[in-house]
C-alpha cells in the first residue's frame, strides 16, 4: 500500500460533517449555507472559486475502505466523518478567474476531479450523485424514464425531415412548441407562422417538437421523501423567460394531490436522485411531466414564495 | 387482419473508420444471411433523415439513409462503437453551433438507442452511447465488494508530494487530474515535476506483479489472453484462472450493464490476482488470439 509521510495529518475530533461544494455566492448554494447556519449544522464549504488556494486533499481506497483527509483553510475533516455532500460545482472552464490563468484552471479541475472520484463511491447521502445527474443530458431519454413512473408526457417528435415536422404541427393544430433535445438551455417557444416559413431549416439538425399542453405549471422540489410544490401563473410559454415578452409571473405554494406527490417521490428515487426539481403541467384531463432538473436552481422559487426549500435540504443533509 | 412482416436488419454504427470488430461481425452476420447496414458518424450527421416519435404508449423511429428505409421495429441488434458525436461533422457551422449540433445529435441517438427492445452492444449509459464506463474508483470499489484485490490507489494533493513515492521505490503510474485524468504515465521525477502537474492533484496507482492477463467478457462467455512484458497476447485456457476470480468477474460484468468488456489483471509473485483496469472494447490482441470464437460469441449476443 502507498504510504507517504504526513502532510495533512492533524488530530481531529470525531465529527459529523456536511460538505457543501459549489460557488459560495450562487443563490442555491448561498441559501443552503444560510439554512445550515440556522440549523447549527457542522458543515464545511468547498467554494469553487477558492479551491486552488484553500483546499488540499488526500484519500485512498484500500482493503479497509476509503480513508483520507480534506483540508479547507485551517479546517481538516476526516473523510470517514463526512455525513453528506451537496454537490453543485459549475464547469471550471466557465469560472471568470480561470479564463486567463491556465495554472489556476488545471489546479481547480484537478481538485474537482479528485472530489468527483471520491464522491462517486463515498457511501453517504449525496445530493446528487454525478452519474444520477446525467439523465437530463437527453430530454427524450429522460422522458422514457418519466413514463415508467406513470406520468404522462406530451406527444413528441424529433426530426430533421421538414415534411414530418409539418405533419406533426398540422395534426396538433399548430399547438406545438419546440425546444432543445439535450441539456443545452433553450427558450421553449410556440410555433409561429414565421417558424412554418422556415421549417425547411430543420434538415440542418434534428429538432424536438412537442404538443403544447394547456394548463398551469407546477414545479415540485423533492427532497428525499418530502416535497414542496410551487404553482406558476404566467401567460408565457416558458415562464423562466417571461420577462422577454413583458409577461408577469406569479409564484405561490401549491398543495399537491397525494397521488402526484407519491409519483414525484417515486420518479426521483427511480432516477437515483435525492433532490430533484420536477416540472409538471396540470391540464384539465391529466398531469403531464415535462422534465426533471437534477441540480435544481431552487432559489428562484424559494425567494418568490418564502417556501423553505433550503431548510428542507439542510435538514435532509443533516439526517442521521 | 393481415400481420405485417418486417425485414430483420442489423445496423452497425461505426467510428469514422472501419474497426476490426465491426468488419468481422458484419462478415459473420452476412454469411448468416442477415442484412447489415453500416452508419458512420459522418453519415448520421449529414445523410440520414431521422424521425423519432414518442407518445404516452410507445417510442419508435425511422431512418432514411440514401434509398434505404429502416424502422426501429425492423432492427434486430445494434453494435455501437463510439460514445458521442464530434463537432467536426458539422464543418459548415460555426464552432459554437457545431458543438451544439454534436451534443443534440448525441442526446437524440442516446434516447433512440435506449428505446430499442433488441440487443444493443453496449447498451447506452451515463450519457455515453456505447455504454457506461465506470471510473477507476467505481471499478475498484465494485471489485472489492466482490472480493477481488485491486492495486493500491491514492489521490495525492500534488505531484510534488507524490514524488516522495519515488524515494520509497514504489512502482506506480499516475495521472494529472487537472490536465487529463485519463492519460496514465509511469511515475517518474521528470514527469511529476512538469508544471503544472507539480501543483495539481494526482492519482497514483501501484503496479503490482509482472504477469498480465486480459479477460474478454462477451455476454456470459469469457475469453482469456495472457499478455507478456512486450504486450503480446497468447491464448490462455480459462481453466487456468482461479474459479473465484472468474465467478466474481462475471458478477462485476453483469452489474456494469455491459455486454462486451475486457478486464485486465496483474498477478504478483505470490500468485495474487489484481484487477487493474478495463475497457468497453475488444482489444486487437484478444481478437487476434481468439479470432472466430469471440466473434461467434458476439453474433450470439446480437441475434
Amino acid at each position: 500500500m502507498i504510504q507517504i509521510s504526513s502532510l495533512l495529518l492533524l488530530i481531529v475530533l470525531f465529527r459529523s460533517m456536511v460538505l457543501v461544494c459549489g460557488v459560495k455566492y450562487e443563490s442555491p448554494t448561498r441559501l443552503l449555507i444560510e439554512a445550515l447556519q440556522k440549523e447549527k449544522a457542522d458543515f464545511l464549504v468547498l467554494d469553487q472559486e477558492s479551491l486552488p488556494d484553500s483546499v488540499q486533499m488526500r484519500w485512498s481506497l484500500g482493503k479497509d475502505g476509503i480513508g483520507g483527509m480534506i483540508k479547507v483553510g485551517n479546517d481538516t475533516v476526516d473523510i470517514k466523518d463526512i455525513r453528506s455532500v451537496f454537490l453543485r460545482f459549475m464547469d471550471a472552464e466557465d469560472m471568470p478567474a480561470a479564463k486567463n490563468d491556465r495554472a489556476l484552471l488545471t489546479k481547480t479541475k484537478s481538485i474537482i476531479m479528485s472530489l468527483y472520484d471520491l464522491f462517486d463511491i463515498l457511501p453517504v447521502n449525496m445530493v446528487n450523485r454525478r452519474r444520477a445527474m446525467l439523465s437530463n443530458f437527453s430530454k427524450p431519454y429522460q422522458a422514457q424514464l418519466i413514463k415508467k413512473a406513470d406520468f404522462s408526457i406530451p406527444a413528441t417528435i424529433i426530426t430533421n425531415d421538414p415534411a414530418e415536422a409539418k405533419d406533426f404541427i398540422d395534426y396538433n393544430n399548430r399547438e406545438v412548441i419546440y425546444k432543445s433535445i439535450s441539456f443545452e438551455r433553450s427558450i421553449v417557444q410556440q410555433i409561429t407562422s414565421e417558424d412554418l416559413n422556415r421549417l425547411n431549416e430543420v434538415c440542418l439538425l434534428p429538432t424536438q417538437f412537442q404538443r403544447k399542453i394547456d394548463g398551469f405549471n407546477v414545479r415540485v422540489h423533492v427532497i428525499g421523501k418530502k416535497a414542496l410544490a410551487t404553482k406558476i401563473k404566467s401567460p408565457a410559454v416558458d415562464y423562466r423567460y417571461s420577462h422577454i415578452d413583458d409577461h408577469n409571473v406569479e409564484l405561490e405554494p401549491y398543495e399537491l394531490p397525494e397521488s402526484i406527490l407519491n409519483k414525484c417521490v417515486k420518479l426521483t428515487f427511480n432516477l437515483g436522485l435525492s433532490f430533484a426539481g420536477i416540472d409538471l403541467i396540470f391540464a384539465q384531463e391529466q398531469v403531464y411531466c415535462l422534465e426533471v432538473n437534477t441540480s435544481p436552481g431552487y432559489s428562484y422559487y424559494e425567494l418568490n414564495t418564502g417556501q423553505e426549500i433550503s431548510k428542507l435540504l439542510a435538514l435532509y443533509l443533516m439526517e442521521k | 387482419m393481415v400481420a405485417r412482416s418486417f425485414r430483420n436488419i442489423m445496423i452497425l454504427i461505426l467510428r469514422d473508420y472501419n474497426s476490426l470488430v465491426s468488419e468481422k461481425l458484419k462478415n459473420s452476420l452476412q454469411r448468416l444471411g442477415k442484412e447489415v447496414i453500416t452508419l458512420r458518424q459522418c453519415d448520421i450527421a449529414n445523410d440520414v433523415s431521422v424521425t423519432f416519435n414518442m407518445n404516452k404508449k410507445e417510442e419508435y423511429f425511422k431512418l432514411l439513409f440514401h434509398s434505404e428505409k429502416i424502422s426501429s421495429e425492423e432492427i434486430e441488434g445494434v453494435l455501437v462503437e463510439f460514445d458521442g458525436f464530434v463537432p467536426e461533422h458539422w464543418m459548415y457551422m460555426s464552432e459554437r453551433d457545431a458543438k451544439y449540433a454534436a451534443t443534440e445529435t448525441t442526446a437524440l441517438w442516446y434516447s433512440m438507442l435506449s428505446s430499442l427492445k433488441c440487443p444493443v452492444i453496449n447498451p447506452p449509459g451515463s450519457n455515453q452511447l456505447s455504454g457506461a464506463m465506470p471510473t477507476i474508483s467505481e471499478l475498484y470499489c465494485k471489485a472489492q465488494a466482490y472480493d477481488i484485490d485491486v492495486p493500491g490507489y491514492s489521490i495525492i494533493e500534488t505531484g510534488m508530494v507524490a514524488s516522495q513515492l519515488l524515494n520509497e521505490g514504489v512502482l506506480a503510474s499516475f495521472v494529472d487530474m487537472g490536465e487529463n485524468p485519463y492519460f496514465e504515465m509511469e511515475l517518474s521525477e521528470v514527469l511529476l515535476k512538469r508544471y503544472p502537474t507539480y501543483f495539481n492533484q494526482v492519482r497514483v496507482r501501484e503496479l503490482p506483479g509482472n504477469m498480465f492477463v486480459g479477460i474478454s467478457a462477451v455476454g456470459n462467455q469469457i475469453f482469456c489472453t495472457s499478455i507478456d512484458g512486450n504486450r503480446h497476447g497468447k491464448k490462455m485456457k480459462c481453466s487456468e484462472i482461479p474459479e473465484k476470480i472468474l465467478e466474481s468477474l462475471l458478477k462485476i460484468h453483469s452489474s456494469l450493464n455491459l455486454i462486451v468488456a475486457e478486464y485486465y489483471f496483474a498477478i504478483d509473485t505470490e500468485g495474487t490476482w489484481y484487477l487493474n483496469s478495463m475497457t468497453k472494447n475488444l482489444s486487437f490482441d484478444s481478437l487476434r488470439v481468439h479470432d472466430s470464437d469471440i466473434i461467434i460469441a458476439l453474433v450470439n449476443c446480437i441475434i
